[in-house]
């Protein structure tokens, strides 16, 4: 092969090689000053895609952090709300046992009725805290104050307006946690066992099924007596403040000089003239009282049979009479309660609490209580303390409700921070695999510079020297 | 004795003159680009016979030639070609690939992330207006992005367009000189010498040619060239022929050769170059950005539309994108939906309007059947309107208007309704007897229906008119002829079709009201037998629907009695739940133990509760509840573009809704129309990672990856290859160099020679000089 050189072979070669080093120098130059080896896709761009791949994995990382900082705020307001409710709760429970003492007076009563009356209503606030312009409490109803107090059939009760939805965050891939607790699994869980009934009048569940929820009063009312006691004894007041239901026998025993209702006890016929002969309370085994008129009593004695009738009301303004053979009896009223009462068992008119098991919420519990205790009926004590010591089971149930609630929600939160701590770990590696594909090695940079640097150098002397050597050097 | 001697002498003085200047010329051109170095012809001239002697007769140059290789000289025209072109794209990429600005803060992919990372913040609080903001925000960042991003490539476009024209007038100037070289070297070299510097003027023209078009040329015998690309004649015997290049306005460039009509496909120089970046490369990328942009409208549309603002169902919405008359008659609503203008596809499916009663809010849910092949723009005005409450027409742009009346408002989520037996089909107050079989009904013309009503006994007629074919009767054709008659309501009746099975119920409710079925020739068609009867209640069972539906397709569970009897009493009463085609897939116990407003569980996350009351599976009560994962799958929301997120359809023009920018309280971040609900958020983000058949089956942040991964590597295998091409031009340059180039010493060794040469010839005639004296002094 033959070569042929030429000058201007050289300059372009010397020319070329300069340029060239000089480029390489300015990459490295750019490396430095930006401290990215990967400034467009095209210098890499095998790293460009994963680096671009990896930027939308860091995008869910931050989504997932994002959402579960949003979130935490609102688990750890519930959380305190719920400690809250849980200590007032104790509070409560604590003042109501207190009301079981048998050697506490009306007085007394109605000072723990009073805490409680407070109590509820703190409860209440809790119930519907608020975090910015949103109740905590409400579901996905948020805008409006989840618990309010109504009267329901003329009695303060507290009904939920919210919803039971759950307000689900993502917060990581496939994992959804629900920031919220509707108001009714904290305060009010419906766990609907069937109806029971405190009280001495005798009523007892029917067959066919109930509906609705809360408690409320059965009200057993005497209408009227029928039946004559025999012996020119009268009903006094034609039985207007009897409260016997049924039928009873009526024993008036001259030799002995008493009156006996049914197998209650027996009753002194007072002597004639005396004050009150007029009115003659009997009350047989059950309670329920016969009032007789004794002032046209011939001395004789007599068995007879007196019947009370009545009828019943669940809200204390519609009444339904009593059919005593009706084991089945359908009560309503105009909430939509449906109660069947077997009325067969019915013996005297009085008022029973019934509850609808597992369908009383905490509010409602409380206000129980304070009914209770503040007996504006003036029942004797033995009633007020069975039904006061009924509502502590059902106040349980709530407060077990509230603990499984508030632990709910402690466990989401740890479930955040454990997700959280998950993410930033992923971050870091995220991030540091990025930084391996995109971000230079200064140390080997600089090195590379230093030596497209000293290259460059070299190339321009001994161009300089190669491009000066031609035949007219040494040419005359 | 003739003068040989001076003649001899003369010559090789000229001779070496000639070679002098020769070298001269060498020297002076050394560095003229694209010069070959000429060298002298020197031949001895033949021969004088002298006194019987063959004299040499001296020596003369012959020619002047140019050391030329012309193989490698064409390789190099056609390298520079390759060259040049790659150069151009290489410019051309990087500007755009600068335009992209990844990876880096302000690309696409961040911008995305940045969306979607906004829409995770609201999702515990949807109802912050704070948040709220910033991720309309985002959304616009994003929306703005693209827009920059597709005006940026449109312009780039342009300019590359333009660049053609200006090009195209050099390539004229350089077709016009090598024509007029040719006519020169044509004439100098008809008179017998070659026109060495004109030869070399030719051959630069043609490379500088090259640089800008790919061409081929060839030599004839006349010494003219003839130059073409590919397969048009720009340089011919006689003249050039003037390239001209039109940009249309979209930016089609279409370059012709003189009056020719056929365009030129210009594939290499550096037209070629600009050629493929406005006519593929940028295109390519446009379109690539515009599926991107309409894959994100339409996917986060169906998302959003579906969904409700946290103010609730909507008073009234306007689309925002224009029915087209496209068969031009002046009625919009005779375009099938398939063929009316709409950019977005509407698919078959159906769609599903709730109607909600702001005073109680209870809401009943219409289906709307859609084939976009069969339904038109009216037919689905028709059916919107068809639903109570709700007014729906097209406004003076061809957009749809939905408008709901006073104290009433719609949507179209999916949502669960929480008492779904609006009709009291299932233990209602009222008396219902409904049909034992489902739809079509074998009727006849003329069947009659002889019924006792509450306040009186009546009979109805069923005349075929009433009916599409009344032997395959439809429940809701049989329910209107019924209601149709005046009778019915009089006596205290009515008619009703619900899940394709046909309901006759009284008017009022209570434990009072009952009817009675008389007689009749329709009675077997429905499966009722005379003298069954029908009673009211008092407590109408109420079935209450809870939970959230966790499916992925739309069904529907039907609610069937396997017994007649009383919720929570009747021991084994049992509750039958059917799938949607018809199997038995649960079997809920409502009897005695059963506690009325406990919630059962249903499939896929429902719950349903029953009040107290009774049930007949003998009077065939029976409730569907429909289970709805999409309210929306035949798109056609998307494609009139109700309640939407972004408007615009690509991504020149995509940008957030206007409602929605000046009330971000409009973006529909509910689901269920609660205040605090998330569940259409949720859905929204979502579709970031879902796989769009349109994109290929990719996500859309996969798709835009492999679009910038896609440049990458374009622009680095275009940055190798030129880096080969001009190694492989420098080795021909330096080939060429090595047969054409001037070596400076060799000339100056030339110049000492040729001087010599002259020094020796004049010193010859010198001498012979003094033998013509010395004979002279002879004489």
């Amino acid at each position: 092969m033959n070569i042929r050189p030429t000058q201007n072979a050289n300059f372009d070669l010397v020319r070329s090689g300069l340029n060239l080093n000089l480029a390489k120098l300015i990459t490295a130059q750019e490396q430095v000053s930006s401290g990215k080896k990967l400034l467009r896709p095209s210098d890499n761009p095998v790293a460009a895609a994963t680096v671009l791949a990896l930027q939308r994995q860091l995008g869910d990382v931050s989504r997932y952090s994002q959402a579960i900082d949003t979130a935490r705020p609102l688990l750890e307001q519930g959380m305190s709300a719920l400690n809250e409710a849980s200590t007032i709760m104790t509070e409560a429970r604590g003042l109501a046992v207190q009301g079981l003492n048998g050697t506490l007076n009306s007085a007394d009563r109605q000072a723990l009725a009073q805490n409680l009356r407070l109590l509820k209503s703190r409860l209440l606030e809790v119930a519907n805290t608020k975090l910015g312009d949103h109740y905590i409490f409400g579901g996905t109803e948020t805008k409006n104050m989840p618990f309010s107090e109504q009267a329901v059939n003329g009695q303060p009760r507290v009904l939920y307006n919210g919803d039971g939805a759950s307000r689900a965050v993502a917060v990581g891939p496939g994992v959804d946690l629900a920031v919220n607790i509707p108001g009714t699994e904290a305060f009010g869980r419906l766990e609907s066992s069937g109806v029971s009934f405190v009280g001495s009048s005798g009523a007892a569940n029917g067959t066919s099924a109930d509906a609705g929820t809360g408690y409320g009063y059965l009200t057993i009312r005497h209408d009227a007596t029928s039946g004559t006691p025999g012996s020119g004894v009268a009903l006094a007041g034609s039985g207007a403040s009897d409260t016997l239901i049924g039928d009873r026998a009526l024993t008036i025993d001259s030799a002995a000089g008493t009156v006996r209702l049914g197998s209650g006890t027996a009753v002194t016929i007072p002597a004639a003239g005396s004050a009150g002969i007029a009115d003659v309370s009997v009350t047989d085994e059950n309670g329920a009282v016969v009032h007789l008129d004794f002032t046209n009593y011939d001395g004789t004695d007599s068995s007879s049979t007196l019947s009370g009738s009545g009828s019943a009301s669940i809200d204390g303004t519609n009444f339904t009479a009593l059919d005593l053979s009706n084991g089945d009896m359908k009560l309503t009223d105009s909430n939509g309660t449906v109660l069947h009462v077997d009325a067969r068992g019915i013996v005297k008119a009085t008022t029973d609490l019934y509850s609808f098991g597992g369908a009383v919420n905490a509010f409602d519990e409380i206000q129980g209580m304070i009914d209770d205790l503040s007996n504006t009926s003036g029942l004797d004590s033995a009633t007020m303390n069975a039904r006061l010591s009924s509502r502590l089971g059902e106040f349980d149930r709530n407060f077990d409700n509230l603990q499984i609630a508030l632990g709910t929600l402690g466990s989401r939160s740890q479930r955040m921070d454990s997700g959280k701590s998950q993410l930033d770990t992923l971050s870091i590696n995220l991030q540091g695999l990025v930084s391996d594909n995109q971000d230079v090695d200064l140390a080997s940079v600089v090195l590379d510079m230093n030596k497209a640097q000293q290259t460059l150098q070299v190339a321009q002397a001994t161009g300089a020297k190669l491009l000066q050597n031609t035949l007219l050097n040494y040419l005359g | 004795m003739p003068n040989v001697g001076l003649n001899i002498g003369l010559k090789a003085l000229l001779t070496a003159q000639t070679a002098l200047d020769n070298v001269g010329h060498n020297i002076s051109n050394a560095s003229t680009p694209g010069y070959s170095r000429q060298h002298v012809l020197i031949s001895a001239d033949p021969a004088i016979t002298i006194r019987g002697l063959a004299i040499g007769n001296g020596v003369s140059a012959q020619q002047i030639l140019r050391t030329v290789d012309s193989l490698v000289q064409r390789r190099l025209v056609q390298q520079q070609g390759s060259i040049s072109q790659l150069n151009q794209r290489l410019t051309g990429m990087s500007q755009v690939e600068s335009l992209f600005a990844e990876p880096g803060d302000n690309g696409l992919n961040n911008l995305m992330q940045g969306f979607y990372t906004s829409l995770s913040s609201l999702s515990s609080s949807p109802d912050d207006l704070v948040q709220r903001t910033g991720a309309v925000q985002a959304a616009q960042s994003l929306t703005g992005r693209l827009n920059e991003l597709t005006s940026s490539l449109s312009s780039a476009r342009k300019d590359n367009a333009s660049q053609v024209a200006a090009q195209i007038s050099q390539v004229n100037t350089l077709t016009t000189q090598i024509s007029k070289l040719n006519q020169q070297i044509a004439a100098f070299e008809g008179g017998g010498a070659p026109a060495n510097d004109l030869r070399d003027q030719r051959d630069e023209a043609l490379k500088s040619l090259s640089q800008l078009v790919n061409i081929s040329n060839s030599e004839g015998p006349d010494g003219y060239v003839t130059v073409l690309t590919n397969g048009a004649l720009l340089v011919g015997k006689t003249k050039a022929y003037m390239l001209n290049a039109k940009v249309a306005f979209d930016g089609t460039v279409t370059i012709k050769a003189g009056s020719s009509t056929k365009p030129v496909d210009v594939t290499g120089g550096s037209i070629g170059g600009l050629m493929h970046l406005s006519q593929s490369f940028v295109p390519d990328l446009l379109s690539r950005l515009n599926a991107l942009a309409h894959s994100l409208i339409g996917a986060s549309n169906h998302a959003h539309s579906t969904g409700l603002p946290s103010s609730g169902p909507f008073q009234s919405i306007t689309g925002s994108m224009s029915v087209v008359d496209q068969n031009s008659n002046g009625d919009l609503g005779d375009e099938l939906l398939s063929k009316a203008g709409l950019p977005f596809d509407v698919q078959n499916g159906a769609l599903y309007v709730n109607m909600t009663d702001r005073s109680n809010s209870t809401f009943t849910s219409t289906r709307i059947d859609i084939d976009p092949a069969a339904t038109t723009v009216r037919d689905l005005l028709t059916s919107l309107n068809a639903i109570p409450h709700l007014n729906a027409g097209l406004d003076s742009n061809g957009r749809l208007q939905i408008t709901a009346n006073n104290g009433y408002g719609f949507d179209f989520s999916s949502r669960i309704n929480p008492h779904p037996d609006t009709e009291g089909t299932l233990g209602g107050g009222a008396a219902s007897l409904g049909s034992a079989g489902s739809e079509p009904f074998s009727l006849a013309n003329g069947d009659t229906l002889t019924l006792g009503g509450p306040a009186g006994t009546f009979n109805i007629t069923l005349d075929q008119t009433q009916f599409g074919d009344i032997t395959k009767a439809k429940a809701s054709e049989v329910a209107a002829a019924i209601n149709s008659d005046p009778a019915t309501a009089t006596s205290g009746m009515r008619a009703v079709a619900q899940d394709g099975h046909l309901f006759l119920q009284s008017l009022t409710t209570g434990s009072a009201t009952s009817f009675s079925v008389n007689g009749g020739t329709a009675l077997g068609a429905f499966g009722w037998s005379a003298g069954t009867t029908a009673t009211g209640q008092d407590n109408a069972v109420g079935a209450t629907l809870s939970g959230v539906y966790t499916g992925s397709t739309n069904t529907s569970y039907t609610l069937v009695p396997s017994m007649d009897g009383e919720i929570g009493t009747t021991p084994g009463l049992t509750m039958d739940v059917l799938d949607a085609t018809g199997l038995r897939v649960a079997s809920l116990d409502v009897g005695s133990g059963y506690q009325p407003g406990t919630p059962l569980a249903l499939p896929s996350g429902l719950s349903i509760s029953f009040g107290v009351g009774s049930i007949s599976a003998t009077n065939n009560d029976r409730l569907s509840i429909d289970a709805l994962a999409d309210s929306d799958t035949a798109h056609v929301l998307v494609a009139l573009g109700v309640n939407s997120l972004f408007s615009g359809t690509d991504a020149a023009d995509i940008s957030v809704n206007q409602s929605i920018l000046t009330d971000p309280r409009n973006l529909a971040a509910s689901g269920t129309g609660a205040t605090s609900d998330n569940t259409a958020l949720r859905a929204l983000m979502n579709t970031r990672d879902a796989p769009s058949a349109a994109l290929g089956g990719v996500s859309t942040g996969e798709y835009y990856g492999n679009i910038v991964g896609g440049l990458g590597f374009e622009i680095d295998s275009t940055q190798n290859a030129s880096q080969v091409e001009q190694t492989l031009l420098d080795s021909l340059q330096s080939t060429r160099d090595q047969t054409s180039g001037v070596n400076m010493d060799e000339e100056l060794v030339n110049m000492l020679r040729f001087q010599q040469t002259y020094t020796a010839a004049s010193r010859y005639i010198t001498a012979v000089n003094s033998t013509n004296d010395d004979l002279m002094r002879m004489i």
